[in-house]
This record gives structure tokens, C-alpha cells and sequence, in this order.
């Protein structure tokens, strides 16, 4: 059962193959196929050059057959001079059409995965190896290693065939004695999947330790606690396992893959044999039994080697696809890539009875959470790490389903919502906010012709960078091209700030502003914000509590809900968990 | 000149890594230099097989040899066949293993040398490029020197007895097969030039449309990108790139088949002169058809050796290149210093202390005087980029100064090694580490040598290995990755806080070791400082001017200027910057 969607999925990815590049890939095989005829027909020609030059030193044939079958081996080598070359042209031709259009499928759909999927550990590490080795393991892989197996069967069948014309049995007993042999050395089972995975596990942990070793992150700790000599012990320790569970390992491969060429060896002095008869009938002449065995000999090496890289790499192929229908499978956030239509009117969002708990997770992040955010308000929401407040973001947006009670924004559901209509409300400055390396105009603006960059640009106050920069706002970003400008935190920050405003959402979200940000900063920030945007909504996510007595209301997150909701002043006056925080908070700045 | 310098320099690198290679394992060494020559040998003994082999066929043919006789040659030759398959596959084996046992004895020998670097190294990019390089160099270097000595016990070898076959048969044959070789030399050399071309062209267009893939697909974008709806904008900077991309490659690789096929051309003529010398042999009957078949034979092995040979070459000169990286990275100069024992819990003093980071042109430190008595908790306070982490850098000598002395005690810190210096000091650092390790293992490896319990260090920051976080209590794993368990940022912090608090130290630096930690906890943490760092110097770096309270001193710091000291006290009598900050942040928490 197992083995059949397995296949199914290899014939699905070459009917893929054939679908985006169907003239390129035909090319390919079809030269593969020319090119796996030249053994057969050295084979043929070079039995025929021998008997003819044998023959024409006992003067038995004319000198025209000799220049003949040389004329024909020397038709092969240039037959084969071009062929080959060609055929490595139509490989790569294969390639660019796959690279554009697979890497562009699987973005789309990277771009459309739900949420979920995303902050999902497992689902997470799926998507970054589908990506990561489309080109290593995935189609175009796939593609070359059927197009050599084209040509190692046409070389190893039309030799075969040959055979089979000079004496129809000898090829037959060949079959029978050494098939059983080749498919049983390709049998590689179980065992051996095991034993890469170890390898691999330990090769990761050896690059790890490597890793904490060398890198600069690790270097002020390094330094000071000493901990190399402990640490490069045990890379050492691990590398030395490694190394010797390689070694068995591939003595172990090695082991069955030469099985395999033995028996092909064995099959050639075989051959060898039972034709030594037919020779002495004449009923193969010598230069093919010469031929036969000369040419077979020298391509058992190189075809035994192919055969052991191809099953390799075949069984990449199929680790690869497995992965890759999961990965076509995950569930997809409907509407996420269309263009955005017009500005919705905001009145209100509401959260009503809302209960969630993380897909796969057992502990609700809210069991009961009311609240509502007005036209027009400034808010403030404040809590402990883990009370949900970045979780509530992600919940209004609709990246995450509720699991309980329903969302309104207007006073509907809303699951009513197109995602475009949704994303049209908000405007947000994540925590870790993106710098893309583009232009500092595209930073803002994404390509969009609009005129509000200008004036984004001085509200956010980036007058002054823009001014510094060679090419002003149109200065590409980042080090992603030589003349990219290179531009500190605080500038980005700006940047992500700018962005928003340039924004025409009526509701502005600034959650959590780094961690790295001095309080002073901070506060700093959230004025500029609540500055800059006017009659809009704005909610601000903090965990401290500098920032609340701006706010018109501040929500105070606790074990799964609000636990108080007011202005600052209310809740001070409620002396409840708000007020407990800002003391606790305050006590260090109390005049004693 | 320069030329000859690096000549010797990659004759170095082969050297050099043959010694490691011994060092590492002499047996596997001398395992593999043995197959690789019997391997050589054995490959001529084949032709030589064959040759036999069908002069027997002939005369058996035309009745003149008995079949018996055909069956022993058929068995001869037959058994160097399979011991040639055999020996292949022990080299494959050998040469594998004895890639791995050098390669980690370099890699090993790397980090070693990191270890002795200055911290202030790895503010530099250089530093950065260079570990980079070695890395790759350690990796490449053995493949280098493996190759090399293929090379000398394998193909030369080969190509040798090849030859002597050859020109024992004829000596013009020998000389015939250069005709072939050549062609396959500089065709090759051509290749490489051009795939090299390549890369320097396409290096750049591969980098921006991975990015623009990142920009819509990585982690730290998707959900912006998502949001405000920019895909349109970066899928098509993504089709604009890729499409530039494999134009280019699509050009050069057009333009290779052309050069392939041209000087293919060359190799077929040498093909024919080395056929139409056979066909002349045979016909004045110098050479049997036995003999005239082993040659045709051969030349089939001799140009698939030339062929692997040439390849071999190409990654040797890149790999050796790569090689020289990690011989010159393992050759700096370690810092000269004194090694005794040094004692930190001593009158610490900073003398006209100045300071700046290597390439900046600004100082970070500018006239930093501050004598710190033992015992006493100081705590340095001053907005983003005033230079706090660096000075607590500079006491706790992991930077040296740029102008000025710190001392300890009597001593002069600059006359001593920085890993004696660090020897009873402890930190918890603002950008702590997050090891993929066990709880245990997170906390013991500021102390390696400690034989003390992690338990008592983790308790002080307030983690109790309880079941439900830490599955295997102080075993469990803190990494998904290698089958264990994630933290969250404030429990990380407590992580590196009880790192911090399990060294053995006389002075210990706190640089915002609460940072991602929530208010009340945060209050209950600096609480319980006071106590843990009693009798110990303690340096304590904060955001929170409220917090610098528990200190016996505050340092104001400024533009990289100490501009007030003093206790809270006094420094809010001063009416200056201190006050200032104090009552800025004071006033969120009026009531």
C-alpha cells in the first residue's frame, strides 16, 4: 500500500516534468536513448572492423570492407562526440524551465499555506526541505537520474540484443543467472535507511558543536567560560563515532552494489565461455566474441558505479516526493494572494466568547475573552509573557480559527470576510518587522504608485536618512547588491513605521516593539505613533507599562482573558493586577 | 616571484595535510597508499589478462590451442577481474574513512585556534571571512591531499605501466596516446575557466531572487508580506531575476557544448592516427589480434582514467587554493601574555581607558577612570549606545583597551592572556546563548571543570526542573531539533542567568539580565541579585534606572563619557543626567 503512492507520486513528479518543459525533457531522453546506443554499436562495428581486418590479412576480403567498418567506427566516435554534449545542452534547458516554474509553484503555495502551518515546528521544517531541495533531490534530479537509466538499459539491453543475434540462448542464461543478482544488490532495505538516519542525526549534532565553536554569537561566552577544550572533546567523540558508523555504513552499501557487479563480471567470463563453443562452430566469429567481451568488460566498471549512484539518488527522489505530496497537501488560507479591492469603513471589532487553543496543543491560550475595539480609541494591551496578547493579534487578523465563540468586525463574523477585505482594516508593526532588501520606496510602498510616500517618509522621520542616502529614497536596501546601502536598527525600525502609516488601514497595531528597545525609546515610539495617526484606531501590545497612560483604555491580559479594563486611572483606582504591576514596577523609581 | 610563492604554498597545503593525515591515523594512511598502487597495477594486469585471453581465442579458433588451455586464461584473467572489483571497493572504503579521520583532526585544530582569538576579532567581518574559509579549507584540504596522492600511487602509476605495455607492444602507440589525452586536458581546463566565469556571474542574481523568495516565504516575512498583501510586488521581482539567471547560464552552457564538441573533434583524430597504427601493425603482422584487441581495449580504460584524472586535477587546484585558507588561519599568531593563576575578587582600576572597535572610526570609551573595590556592586546606567557593554567588556578583559591600563589589584591586566584573566569571572551576557543542549549541560558549561550540581545554580534564577517544562528534568534536551524541548525567552534568560551564577567567580557582570523577563519577575529577580552577589564585585548593566538602586554606585554613562558616579542619592542631588532619566521614566509610574 505504502509502495504504491510512493510510485504514484514519481510518475505524478515526471508527468510534472513533462507538463513544464515537455520539449526539453523529451530531447533529453530521446538523446539519452542515442547516446545509450553506442554501446551496442561499438559492439557491432568494432566485431566487424577485427573480422575484416583479419580477415584481410589473410587476404580473404577486399580492402573496401576494411575502410568501410573503419569509416563506421569512426561515424560512432563523432556520433558519439556530438550526442553526448547535445544531451547535457538539453539537461540544462530542463533545468531553467523547472527552476522558474517549480520554484514558483511551490512559492505561491508557500505564500498560501494556512497559519498554522507556519509556526508549527514539524510542518515548518517539511516546507524549508521541500524548498530548500527541489533542485538537489526534487524534479530536475529526478529528471536526470531517469535519463541515465534510459541510457544504462539501452546500453546494457542493445548489448544484449547483439548477443542474443549471434547465439538467441547465451543471452538468455545471462538474463536469467544475473538479473536475480543486480535486483537483489539494488535491494538495500531497511537497514540501511536506519543507519543514514543515525548519520545524519549525528552529523547534525557534530555541526552544531562546530557551530558554537566558531561562530561570532558564541564568541563572548566562549571566551570567558573557557568551554572550548570541553566542547571540541565532545565534537571530537562524535565525529569518531560518525566516522566509523560511515565506514560500516558504506562497507555495508558497498558490500551490495558490488555484489551486483560480481555477478555482472561473472556473467561477462560466463559469456566468455559458453561462446568459446559457438566460436570453434563459427558460428560467432572471433571479432565479435573479442568485441563482445571487450567492450561488456570495460563498461561493467563504470555502469556498476552509475547503477549504485543512481539508486542513491533515486531513493533521495522518493524521500524527496514523499515530502513534497505533504507539502502540496497542507491546507491553504483562501484568498491570501488576491489583490487588494477597497478600504473597508471601520467601526468596531469584538471578541465574543472567544476560546482558542493552539492546533495540537492542549492548553487554551483564552477560554473566555470579551472585548471590544472602537473607532477611534487609542488602546493599550498589557500582560505578562504568554497571556495571549500577541496571540489575539494573530486571531483578529484571521490567521489563526478561533476554536470557541466568534470574532465581529462591524458586527459580523469575521469568517464573512474575504482575507483582502480583512488585511484592508489593519496595519501592523510586527515585533520582528520585516527589512526587505529593496529600494527604501519599495520598503514602504511595495511598488504601489501612490503619493502618500513622501509624506510617510517625513512622519516617520526618515527626512534625514533619506537625504543621506546616494540615491535618496530610491537607494536599494540591505546587502543584497554592492551599491545596497547598509543602515542601523533604529532606521529600520523607522522604515516599519513609515510603512505603516503609509498604510490607509483605519486600524494601526504596533506589537510588541523589540525587546531591545530601551524604555525610553520605546515610549519614545509609541508617542510618534499616537502622533502620526490622527482619528485612526491604534492598539499597542506591551509588556511594559510605560506606554498605558496614553491610551484611552488599557486591556489587562490574564490567565486566559481580561482580567481588568479601564483607563489608567480606573485601574489604578481598582488596585487589582494592573495596579499591582505598575507598583511593582514604580516601587524602583519611589522617592524614599 | 608571486607566482613561485604560491606554488610552494600548495605544495604546503599537500604536505602539511599529508602530516595531519598521518597524525590522525598512520594505519589508514599507509592502508590506502598500498591499495591505491596494487589498484594501478591490477587495472594493466587486466589488459594484459585480456590480451591473453583472446590470443588464446584466436588460436583456439583456428585450432591450433586446445580449449583447456582457453579455460585457464578465461580463469586468469577472470580472478584479476573480481580482485580488481574487490580492491576498488577497499579504496573507496579506505580513502573515505581517511578523509573523515583528517578532516576532523583540522576541524578540531580550527576551533582550537578560534579559542585563543581576542573577542574584539569577531567584531570584524574579516575574522568572520577567514573562520569561513578555514572551515571550508579543513574540509577541502584532505580532499586535496587524497587526491595528490592518488595521483602518485594510482594514476601515474597506471599511465605508466600503461604506457610500458604499450610501447613494448610498439613504441609508437605509447606516444599515440598522448593524442588522446590532450584533448581531454585542455578541454577540460577550458570548462573549468568558463564554469567559473559562471559563478562569479550568476553568484549574485542567484543570491537576489532567493532573497525575493525569502521575502515571501521565510519566517521572519511571510506574515508582513502577507499581510499588506506585497506578493504581486516580490514574485514578480522573483520571475524578473530568475529569468536573468537562466539566460545566463543558458548562454554559457551553449557556448561550452560548442568548445566540447569542437575539441572533441581533436580527440577523435587522435583516436583515428592510434587506430590506422593498430590497422598498419595487423597488417604487416607485428602485432597478434590478441595483442591488437588489448590495445583497443586499453585505450577505452586509458581515456575514461584520462578523463577521471583531469576531473581529479581540476578539484585538487580548488580545493588546494581552498587548503591554503586554513594553513594561513591556523598560522596567526596567538597573543603573547603570562598564564599564572590570577585572582579578579582584588581592587579592580581603569585608567584613562579608551577604546574603539577595530575599523570604527569613533571611540566607543573615551578617558574612563573607575577604581571598583572589591566586594562592591556597581551599576552602569546610560541610553542605547552609550558604551555600558563595552566597558563591562573592557573590566572583564575580553576587550583590551585601546589607550590606558586596567589593573587588578598589583597586577597589570594587559601583560596577561585573556582566558587567565577570565579565570574567576563570570557573566550573564545581553546576547546570552541558547545551547542545543541538556538544562545541565546549559548551565555546567560556563564551568566545564566544575564537578558541582547544576541544581542549586537553577534554583537561585528560579527554575525548578518540574515535569510538565523539562519532561527528563535537568537531561531534558533544550532543542526540537535534537528531540527535546523549546523554552520560552523569558525562561531562556533564567537559563543563562543560572550559566552566569554557576561559575566559580570573585566578579560576576550582569548586562541586562532581565531583559526578557516580565515585570513582576523581573522585581523579585533584582531582589534576589542583592543577595546571590554578596561579598562578590558585581557589575550590573540596566535599562531600568529604578533597578540601579540596589547597587552600592551607579556610573552615568554618555556618549562612551563616565558623566556622573555616585549613589542614587547623591546622583539625583546632581541634578544631571541621572535625575533626568530618573524622573523621565519616574513619570510613567506616577500615580
Amino acid at each position: 500500500m505504502n509502495k504504491n503512492t510512493l510510485k504514484f507520486s514519481l510518475f505524478i513528479a515526471w508527468k510534472t516534468i513533462f507538463r513544464y518543459s515537455a520539449i526539453p525533457a523529451t530531447l533529453n531522453i530521446i538523446l539519452s536513448v542515442l547516446c545509450g546506443l553506442t554501446t551496442p554499436l561499438l559492439v557491432l562495428f568494432t566485431a566487424m572492423f577485427i573480422d575484416s581486418a583479419s580477415e584481410y590479412v589473410a587476404g580473404a576480403v577486399a580492402g573496401n570492407r576494411l575502410l568501410f567498418s573503419l569509416a563506421l567506427l569512426f561515424a560512432l566516435q563523432i556520433f558519439n562526440a556530438i550526442c553526448n554534449p547535445l544531451n547535457n545542452l538539453a539537461q540544462t534547458a530542463v533545468e531553467n524551465k523547472l527552476r522558474k516554474q517549480l520554484r514558483l509553484l511551490l512559492l505561491g503555495k508557500r505564500a498560501r499555506l494556512e497559519y498554522k502551518n507556519i509556526e508549527n515546528h514539524d510542518t515548518w521544517d517539511l516546507v524549508d526541505r521541500v524548498a530548500s531541495n527541489l533542485e538537489t533531490d526534487g524534479f530536475t534530479q529526478l529528471n536526470n537520474n531517469i535519463a541515465k537509466s534510459v541510457r544504462i538499459i539501452v546500453q546494457l539491453a542493445g548489448t544484449l540484443i547483439v548477443l542474443a543475434a549471434q547465439v538467441w540462448w547465451a543471452a538468455l542464461v545471462i538474463v536469467v543467472v544475473t538479473l536475480p543478482l543486480i535486483v537483489f544488490s539494488l535491494k538495500r532495505g531497511r537497514v540501511l535507511y536506519e543507519m543514514y538516519r543515525k548519520v545524519s542525526a549525528m552529523t547534525r549534532l557534530m555541526k552544531y558543536y562546530s557551530t558554537i565553536l566558531t561562530n561570532r554569537e558564541a564568541a563572548a561566552e566562549r571566551i570567558l567560560f573557557g568551554f572550548t577544550n570541553t566542547i571540541d572533546e565532545r565534537f571530537r567523540q562524535n565525529h569518531k563515532k560518525r566516522t566509523n558508523l560511515i565506514l560500516k555504513t558504506i562497507t555495508y552499501e558497498t558490500g551490495y552494489s558490488k555484489i551486483g557487479s560480481t555477478g555482472l563480471i561473472l556473467c561477462g567470463l560466463f559469456m566468455m565461455i559458453i561462446l568459446l563453443q559457438p566460436v570453434a562452430d563459427g558460428r560467432i566469429t572471433v571479432g565479435m566474441y573479442i568485441s563482445l567481451t571487450g567492450v561488456l568488460m570495460s563498461v561493467i566498471n563504470s555502469i556498476s558505479w552509475q547503477i549504485k549512484y543512481l539508486m542513491e539518488s533515486f531513493a533521495c527522489n522518493i524521500e524527496y516526493f514523499r515530502d513534497f505530496s505533504q507539502f502540496m497537501n497542507l491546507g491553504e488560507q483562501p484568498g491570501v494572494l488576491d489583490v487588494s479591492g477597497e478600504t473597508l469603513e471601520f467601526r468596531s471589532i469584538e471578541f465574543r466568547s472567544v476560546a482558542f487553543s493552539y492546533p495540537g496543543m492542549q492548553t487554551k491560550v483564552f477560554d473566555n475573552l470579551n472585548l471590544i475595539f472602537e473607532r477611534g480609541k487609542h488602546y493599550a494591551v498589557v500582560g505578562i509573557n504568554g497571556a495571549g496578547k500577541s496571540t489575539m493579534v494573530k486571531l483578529m487578523t484571521g490567521l489563526y480559527a478561533v476554536t470557541g465563540g466568534e470574532i465581529l468586525l462591524n458586527g459580523k463574523n469575521i469568517n464573512k470576510y474575504s482575507f483582502r477585505d480583512l488585511m484592508s482594516i489593519y496595519s501592523i508593526v510586527y515585533q520582528d518587522f520585516a527589512k526587505y532588501s529593496v529600494s527604501l520606496r519599495d520598503n514602504i510602498c511595495f511598488g504601489a504608485s501612490g503619493t502618500g510616500v513622501a509624506a510617510a517618509v517625513t512622519s516617520a522621520g526618515l527626512d534625514e536618512l533619506v537625504a543621506k542616502l546616494p540615491e535618496g529614497i530610491a537607494t536599494q536596501l540591505g546587502r543584497l547588491t554592492d551599491n545596497g546601502a547598509d543602515i542601523s536598527g533604529g532606521e529600520w525600525q523607522k522604515i516599519a513605521i513609515a510603512r505603516a502609516l503609509f498604510s490607509r488601514a483605519p486600524v494601526k497595531v504596533l506589537d510588541e516593539p523589540t525587546a531591545a528597545l530601551s524604555p525610553m525609546a520605546e515610549s519614545e515610539m509609541f508617542a510618534m505613533f499616537a502622533e502620526n495617526t490622527g482619528y485612526d484606531t491604534t492598539i499597542m501590545i506591551s509588556h511594559r507599562l510605560g506606554s498605558t497612560k496614553l491610551a484611552d483604555c488599557v486591556l489587562v491580559f490574564d490567565k486566559g482573558g481580561i482580567a481588568e479594563q479601564g483607563s489608567h486611572t480606573e485601574l489604578m483606582k481598582k488596585n487589582g493586577v494592573y495596579a499591582e504591576m505598575f507598583e511593582s514596577q514604580r516601587s524602583w523609581y519611589a522617592e524614599e | 616571484m608571486l607566482k613561485n610563492s604560491r606554488q610552494f604554498l600548495l605544495w604546503k597545503v599537500i604536505i602539511k595535510t599529508f602530516r595531519y593525515a598521518w597524525l590522525a591515523t598512520p594505519q589508514t594512511l599507509m592502508l590506502f597508499l598500498t591499495i591505491s598502487l596494487v589498484h594501478g597495477f591490477e587495472q594493466v594486469l587486466e589488459i594484459y589478462g585480456m590480451q591473453l585471453v583472446f590470443d588464446a581465442v584466436a588460436g583456439f579458433a583456428s585450432g591450433k590451442l586446445m580449449i583447456g588451455k582457453v579455460w585457464l586464461f578465461i580463469g586468469i584473467f577472470g580472478a584479476i577481474a573480481l580482485l580488481l572489483q574487490l580492491t576498488d571497493a577497499a579504496r573507496w572504503l579506505v580513502q573515505g574513512h581517511l578523509y573523515r579521520r583528517t578532516g576532523c583532526l583540522l576541524q578540531s585544530l580550527i576551533h582550537k585556534k578560534i579559542a585563543i582569538f581576542e573577542l574584539v576579532k569577531f567584531e570584524m567581518s574579516d575574522t568572520f571571512d577567514r573562520i569561513q574559509k578555514a572551515v571550508r579549507g579543513s574540509q577541502e584540504a584532505p580532499s586535496a591531499c587524497r587526491g595528490v596522492l592518488e595521483i602518485a600511487t594510482y594514476y601515474l602509476p597506471f599511465f605508466l605501466f600503461a604506457a610500458g605495455y604499450l610501447f613494448l607492444i610498439k613504441p609508437l602507440l605509447a606516444i599515440a596516446l598522448l593524442l588522446i589525452f590532450i584533448p581531454v586536458f585542455v578541454g577540460e581546463v577550458v570548462r573549468a575557466n568558463a564554469a567559473y566565469a559562471l559563478v562569479g556571474e550568476t553568484a549574485n542574481l542567484q543570491r537576489r531572487f532567493a532573497h525575493y523568495e525569502d521575502c515571501v516565504a521565510a519566517r521572519e516575512y511571510l506574515r508582513e508580506t502577507r499581510t499588506r498583501g506585497a506578493y504581486g510586488f516580490f514574485s514578480s521581482l522573483f520571475i524578473n531575476c530568475v529569468d536573468q539567471y537562466s539566460a545566463t547560464i543558458w548562454k554559457t552552457e551553449k557556448r561550452l557544448t560548442a568548445i566540447e564538441i569542437a575539441l572533441s573533434s581533436i580527440n577523435i583524430a587522435g583516436y583515428i592516427c592510434v587506430l590506422l597504427l593498430l590497422v598498419k601493425y595487423l597488417l604487416d603482422g607485428s602485432i597478434t589480434v590478441g595483442m591488437f584487441a588489448a590495445v583497443f581495449y586499453s585505450i577505452a580504460k586509458v581515456n575514461s582514467l584520462s578523463w577521471q584524472l583531469i576531473t581529479l586535477l581540476g578539484t585538487i587546484v580548488r580545493d588546494v587554493s581552498l587548503g591554503a585558507y586554513l594553513y594561513e588561519f591556523l598560522q596567526l599568531k596567538e597573543s603573547d601574555g603570562l598564564t599564572e593563576k590570577f585572582n579578579t575578587g582584588c581592587e579592580i582600576k581603569l585608567n584613562n581607558i579608551s577604546f574603539k572597535y577595530p575599523g570604527a572610526e569613533n571611540l566607543v570609551l573615551t578617558d574612563i577612570n573607575l577604581t571598583i573595590t572589591p566586594g562592591e556592586v556597581v551599576a552602569i546606567v546610560g541610553g542605547n549606545g552609550a558604551g555600558k557593554t563595552t566597558l563591562t567588556k573592557i573590566i572583564s578583559g575580553l576587550y583590551r583597551p585601546l589607550v590606558g591600563k586596567v589593573t587588578f589589584g598589583n597586577k597589570d591586566a594587559a601583560k596577561y592572556k585573556t582566558n587567565c584573566l577570565c579565570d574567576s569571572i563570570s557573566a550573564v551576557f545581553q546576547q546570552f546563548q541558547r545551547y542545543q543542549m541538556e538544562l545541565a549541560d546549559n548551565v555546567r558549561i560556563s564551568d566545564c571543570d566544575s564537578e558541582v550540581d547544576a541544581v542549586q545554580a537553577l534554583d537561585k534564577a528560579g527554575i525548578q526542573p518540574d515535569k510538565k517544562v523539562f519532561p527528563e528534568g535537568i537531561n531534558t534536551m533544550l532543542s526540537r531539533e535534537f528531540g527535546g524541548v523549546d523554552l520560552s525567552g523569558g525562561q531562556w534568560q533564567r537559563v543563562a542567568i543560572a550559566r552566569g551564577l554557576y561559575r566559580e567567580h570573585d566578579l560576576i557582570v550582569l548586562d541586562e539580565p532581565t531583559s526578557a523577563i516580565d515585570p513582576l519577575e523581573e522585581t523579585r529577580l533584582f531582589r534576589k541579585f542583592i543577595e546571590i552577589v554578596r561579598g562578590k564585585t558585581a557589575i550590573l548593566v540596566t535599562h531600568r534606572l529604578g533597578s540601579a538602586k540596589i547597587a552600592n554606585r551607579i556610573i552615568v554613562m554618555a556618549h562612551g563619557r563616565i558623566v556622573e558616579t555616585g549613589n542614587h542619592d547623591e546622583l539625583m542631588a546632581l541634578s544631571g543626567l541621572y535625575r533626568e532619566m530618573f524622573t523621565a521614566q519616574a513619570k510613567w509610574y506616577e500615580r
